[in-house]
């Protein structure tokens, strides 16, 4: 029965395309990129007693864990249903299948539990009401109120294009995005992703209970008068497409918002630059389209009187921070040479030392955005210069020789070959060239390199690839006797 | 002279005593870009007819002006040699614009008490609404609202002067690495000249912008060697 399921037509076909697109490209040995399909418990709990947790491991399981227990304790529902739910997320994180994905995901589950039983927290304990402090703020540092600039006039079609990406783009793109990650990114780019989304949201919500603010829809209903507790939501400018829409898509639901005062900061500007500064990580080449969206957003917050700006600000600056804490600590460097996850052999995380221009062990980085046909490029790389004794070696086109990790491995162990054929290649320079070409990859920043968008192209690379290795081997040491300096990147 | 070596006493070697300095002066350029693009929001006053007096046009408008230069400084900070010029412009800027920013920041303190404010009868309402106590007591009150807008404005003029000090300490051992570099480079011209020389061949208006931010990309990063001296 099952058998038939999975030979039928329908299962193949895609099967067989995502084999020809994405595993075709494994190095056979690598299980880098390879999912756990076990199911035995035992696995698990072997891991966790061999594991050696570090300070921070602690610390991040420990903050979690004590935030999810406070959940559990103030949810008012009958421990009978409580104990079961709690089990049944537990043997998910036992199980291999899927504590490979749990176990990364665990501050996204404690944001959203957080999040969603934040009206159920004893009005007593909770913080006073802030009216004045947001729009006083806002005045001070930005010189008005922006989201009342911007909400003065209202029409139809600003308030379809408001409510595009707040409404709809907003709960969907960390969904695609993550699918992104995990196709396109290299092998643990997806936790990363993980543990930033979640850690920004959840520090998003404490502050949000720990300093509760109204939004500029209740400076509009009510101007500047206190607020309490009890009173209901309101769902801003999105009451307009409700009316629009002819059905209650938002009204109810922000009505009975769990954190009605939850102005500062914005989650929905949070997850937003999230969002973007993933993408700029992952596809770099449309960083430009990427915040055009993040804008786009920051608008539409104001416009439908969600938010101030300077609660956007907020959840923008706390993304930013906890991104940049991922990316110097968790994040794997994106290799633009890779065009999806099955391509990478290894997987490196940012060498600090090697990207901060003060520090002597600094790599330069080649500059793609002012392409300077000058010998002066050749500054950054001392090697060249200092051990080919004049004969610069870069005069062989990069493109169409390594696309792939795997064929830059290829294309070394193929120059050894030529090299013994030829002694006049001078072989230090070939070996720092390559090597070189890793370290450069080790920077996030300046990749106009081409996207993984160009599969297509990938695969021509590669079998072109081919011919160009095998007239380098037989032509020798000729290839490479250029006289005239010509840009190192030439990709 | 006094100015630069008592700045030496104060100057940040690490960002909040253990953050390498460059990844502050990403963070500090990161944020700083977003909290300009306020400018790009408040402009489009002109769309929605929403007042605004002359201070705040020409605050906005500031704002807009200085994000290419923060940006360009942010894409170039690992660029070597371009970057020690890109991040001079941007701190000389960086430098206006905190100053800029404490006077605006006082004018908007007075602009907001002044005519935005209602307190007089918030307070009144306040008072008045003694419906049900409990109820009352989950807003803030008048006092600790003003409690929280005056430390918060304390504390981001703060964080402002510290990031002002974390670009300006990185900058200014971004310029000594290059002036070493330079000593001991044996090439006749420097890697800025040959930059000026590919710079000053495009033409048209983006030419003309590019001569012009170079222009003061090198004057400002003499003036800083010249300050730093």
């Amino acid at each position: 029965m099952s058998s038939s399921i999975l030979r039928s037509r329908v299962v193949q076909k895609p099967y067989q395309l995502f084999h020809y697109y994405f595993l075709s490209e494994k190095t056979p040995n690598s299980t880098l990129a390879d999912l756990s399909f076990e199911t035995d418990i035992s696995i698990s709990i072997r891991k966790f007693k061999a594991h050696n947790w570090t300070i921070n491991e602690i610390l991040h399981y420990s903050f979690l864990s004590s935030i999810i227990f406070f959940v559990f304790i103030i949810f008012p529902a009958s421990f009978l249903v409580k104990i079961p739910i709690l089990a049944a997320f537990t043997l998910c994180f036992l199980l291999p299948l899927t504590s490979q994905f749990f176990v990364h995901a665990l501050p996204i589950f404690t944001w959203l539990a957080l999040f969603f039983s934040a009206a159920k927290i004893p009005t007593s304990w909770k913080p006073a009401i802030s009216v004045k402090v947001l729009p006083a703020m806002e005045t001070i540092l930005y010189g008005d109120n922006l989201s009342n600039v911007l909400a003065t006039v209202t029409t139809s079609f600003l308030d379809i294009l408001a409510w595009l990406p707040y409404g709809i783009l907003h709960f969907s793109a960390p969904f695609v995005l993550a699918l992104f990650i995990f196709l396109f990114g290299p092998p643990t780019g997806l936790r990363s992703f993980g543990f930033a989304f979640g850690y920004m949201n959840l520090l998003g919500v404490l502050t949000q209970i720990l300093f509760p603010a109204a939004a500029p829809w209740y400076k509009n209903l009510y101007g500047l008068e206190p607020a309490n507790y009890s009173m209901q939501g309101s769902p801003g400018g999105l009451g307009r497409i409700d009316a629009l829409l002819g059905f209650d898509m938002y009204t109810t639901a922000f009505s009975n918002s769990p954190l009605i005062f939850g102005a500062f900061p914005s989650l929905h500007s949070g997850c937003a630059t999230m969002d973007v500064l993933f993408l700029c990580w992952l596809f770099p080449k449309y960083r430009v389209l990427w915040w055009g969206y993040a804008t786009w957003l920051w608008w539409s917050t104001m416009y439908l009187t969600h938010h101030y700006f300077i609660d956007l600000i907020g959840g923008a600056v706390l993304s930013f921070v906890v991104f940049q804490y991922t990316r110097y600590n968790h994040l794997p460097v994106v290799d633009q040479k890779c065009f999806c996850r099955w391509s990478y052999i290894e997987v490196e995380k940012v060498n600090i030392a090697s990207v901060d221009p003060l520090s002597s062990h600094f790599v330069s980085i080649s500059d793609i955005e002012s392409a300077i046909p000058s010998s002066s490029r050749f500054a950054n790389y001392p090697y060249f210069l200092a051990q080919s004794n004049g004969t610069v070696v870069e005069d062989f086109e990069m493109s169409t020789i390594s696309r792939s990790r795997q064929t830059s491995r290829t294309f070394l162990t193929s120059f050894n070959i030529a090299e013994q054929n030829a002694e006049s290649v001078p072989s230090n320079s070939i070996n720092h060239l390559v090597e070189e070409e890793e370290e450069d990859s080790s920077s996030l920043e300046n990749s106009a390199t081409p996207s993984v968008f160009e599969d297509e192209h990938h695969q021509i690379s590669t079998t072109a690839s081919q011919t160009s290795l095998e007239d380098l081997e037989s032509t020798g040491s000729s290839a490479f006797d250029a006289s005239k300096p010509k840009g190192y990147k030439s990709r | 002279m006094t100015i630069a070596s008592s700045l030496n006493q104060i100057l940040p070697q690490r960002f909040l005593g253990f953050i390498p300095l460059f990844i502050g002066v990403e963070v500090v350029l990161g944020i700083t870009i977003l909290n300009k693009a306020g400018g790009v929001y408040g402009i489009l006053s002109i769309i929605t007819g929403h007042p605004l007096n002359f201070w705040q046009w020409f605050y906005n408008i500031l704002a807009i002006m200085t994000i290419p230069f923060y940006i360009s400084a942010l894409i170039h900070l690992k660029d070597k040699p371009r970057n020690a010029r890109k991040l001079s412009l941007a701190t000389v800027v960086y430098v206006i614009d905190t100053f800029v920013g404490f006077f605006y920041t006082i004018y908007f303190i007075y602009f907001w008490f002044s005519s935005e404010d209602v307190s007089e009868e918030d307070l009144g309402k306040r008072a008045s609404s003694t419906n049900s106590q409990d109820l009352s007591a989950q807003s803030a009150s008048l006092a600790r609202e003003l409690y929280v807008t005056a430390s918060t404005t304390i504390v981001v003029s703060a964080v402002r002067f510290y990031f002002t000090l974390v670009i300006l300490s990185f900058t200014k051992a971004l310029l000594k690495q290059d002036a070493s570099e330079q000593k001991y480079n044996e090439r006749t011209r420097s890697p800025d000249e040959e930059d000026e020389e590919v710079i000053s061949a495009t033409t048209g208006i983006v030419g003309e912008w590019k001569k012009f931010v170079f222009d003061l990309e090198i004057k400002s990063k003499d003036f800083l060697v010249n300050f730093f001296k």
